[in-house]
């Protein structure tokens, strides 16, 4: 045996794992070297240190504070530490959460007419609109009487001259269809005022005997020019203060013959469609000395009926003007 | 207060660890004290491995505390084929070599048991100066082995495992285990060649 191969049996003659075959042969070889017989020596002192080397202890309380770990926390601080920890991931992660939120909010509000008027009827003091809920009779008695109706909107506050007429013409379609809804509710006789806004609730409901007119003869500019500047005209705002109804000889030629009229008074026509025919409603502003002529020739066109009329015209009448079969 | 009575009553020294198969049972089924059973049988023994092969009181402590805890969430999927204190042994070995591996991991204290020892006194002051001179080198010495031979001769040598239970436990084939303790024991005896006659 070599002394390199018995310094390699060495550890498994410290742990009495040599076959007895091997370890005759490495005891005669320790015996007749001894450099080997040195290096076994040290080598079994130094395996029997280590063997003499005593297991170290825990601290004190080491198992009460592993076992106290183990036990499952409260569920109050379970779900404290899944909101809120670790909290310099989960504090910004929330604040940009609350901004995304804040600004789609901000977002939604302003790209929606519907939430904003919603949200502005009750600070204003304006009630929504009857349009979301049926109209009693004693409302849509009043809305015919003032030529007004409980199906439009309450316009918004800022809302551009062109979609005010557009709510104009359109609350007046929908006071149409509402009356012959209900052709069984009698007309007064003479209504005091005229309503072509058909605006708000606040004013279908205003009583009927109030003269609404007096306001809002105060909507209208009183310098307005004889001769009306269309955009002006379009600028307008406020109630018709006169509503009729147009039952044309010939429908076919009636946008030409409303227009020519219209020209020749001097007033402006506003139309709701490229055409004007049946189902139409119109606008038409004339001064208020060329109302005459163009009631004149509207009966010349066809069968002309004032359904509604203020008790005074203004310097500019407003007129509405649906046009049926 | 009968929380602290009966862990009090429980922190009593257990040389002898219970029943591996009834324990591992016992924690399976969730009973109350298994898990308390199982600290106090392997506690010391747990630490100390993690304490000379990390050579830091802080660090074994952590990491004993870890093992036990990971235990404690993972003993469902304990197949029951290796002894429960061979797998104990893995996961102390697995996190000890991970603590080793972390950055910024400091120089190790070495010779701590030995300073302790000396510290606690002797009948002879002048054999307590020598056996705790003699200790601390060995401490030393076997902070200073490489980290894989290290882990070898904790096991083996200051804890009395068989070879078969270090290879399983450090998933080693059994030669590699022999050959890195021999080498491992050799190099110690180089180290401490300036104590022997």
């Amino acid at each position: 045996m070599t002394c390199h191969k018995a310094r390699d049996l060495f550890s498994a003659r410290a742990d009495d794992l040599l076959p007895a075959e091997q370890r005759v042969a490495l005891d005669g070889h320790l015996q007749g070297c001894a450099d080997c017989s040195r290096a076994w020596d040290r080598f079994s002192r130094t395996v029997s240190l280590l063997h003499s080397v005593t297991e170290a202890r825990a601290p004190s309380g080491f198992a009460a504070r592993v076992i106290g770990a183990a036990r499952p926390e409260p569920w109050h601080r379970r779900l404290f530490r899944g909101v809120f920890l670790p909290l310099r991931v989960k504090l910004p992660l929330e604040a940009a959460a609350v901004v995304l939120v804040s600004t789609l909010v901000i977002f939604l509000y302003r790209e929606s007419p519907e939430i904003e008027r919603a949200i502005e009827a009750p600070r204003s003091g304006v009630v929504a609109p009857a349009a979301e809920a049926p109209a009693t009779s004693a409302e849509v008695e009043q809305a015919q009487g003032y030529g007004q109706t409980a199906a439009a909107p309450a316009p918004a506050p800022a809302a551009p001259p062109a979609e005010e007429r557009r709510r104009t013409l359109e609350g007046a379609r929908g006071g149409a269809r509402l009356e012959k809804k209900q052709e069984a509710a009698p007309a007064p006789a003479e209504p005091p005022a005229v309503g072509g806004r058909l605006d708000a609730a606040r004013e279908v409901r205003a009583p009927r005997d109030q003269d609404v007119q007096a306001p809002r003869a105060k909507e209208i500019p009183k310098s307005v020019p004889s001769m009306p500047e269309p955009k002006a005209a379009a600028r307008a705002q406020g109630p018709f203060h006169l509503m009729g109804l147009l039952r044309p000889k010939s429908p076919a030629t009636l946008d030409a013959q409303l227009d020519d009229l219209v020209k020749q008074v001097g007033g402006i026509l506003v139309r709701d469609a490229d055409r004007v025919g049946p189902g139409s409603i119109v606008e038409v502003v004339v001064p208020r000395d060329a109302y005459p002529r163009l009631e004149t020739g509207l009966r010349q066109i066809g069968d002309f009926t004032v359904e509604t009329r203020a008790k005074a015209f203004p310097d500019q009448v407003r007129i509405g003007l649906r046009i049926a079969q | 207060m009968q929380r602290e009575l009966s862990l009090s009553r429980a922190v009593q020294p257990s040389d002898r660890a219970p029943d591996d198969p009834s324990l591992v049972e016992a924690l399976r089924r969730g009973e109350p004290d298994a898990f308390e059973r199982l600290v106090l049988a392997y506690q010391h023994r747990v630490f100390s491995i993690a304490l000379r092969v990390l050579g830091n009181r802080g660090d074994a402590e952590e990491v004993a505390q870890e093992v036990f805890l990971r235990v404690h969430r993972s003993i469902g999927r304990f197949r029951g084929e290796a002894k429960l204190s061979t797998w104990l042994y893995a996961i102390t070995s697995r996190l000890c070599f991970n603590r080793l591996k972390s950055p910024g991991r400091g120089a190790r204290q070495v010779g701590e048991a030995a300073l302790d020892r000396i510290a606690n006194g002797h009948a002879d002051p002048g054999a307590t100066l020598e056996a705790g001179e003699m200790e601390a080198a060995l401490h030393r010495a076997i902070a200073e082995l490489d980290d894989e031979r290290r882990i070898v001769v904790v096991l083996r040598d200051l804890h009395g495992l068989a070879y078969e239970e270090i290879a399983a436990a450090l998933e080693l084939p059994l030669n590699t285990v022999r050959s890195r303790l021999h080498r491992a024991r050799m190099e110690l005896k180089e180290r401490l060649e300036r104590f022997w006659p």
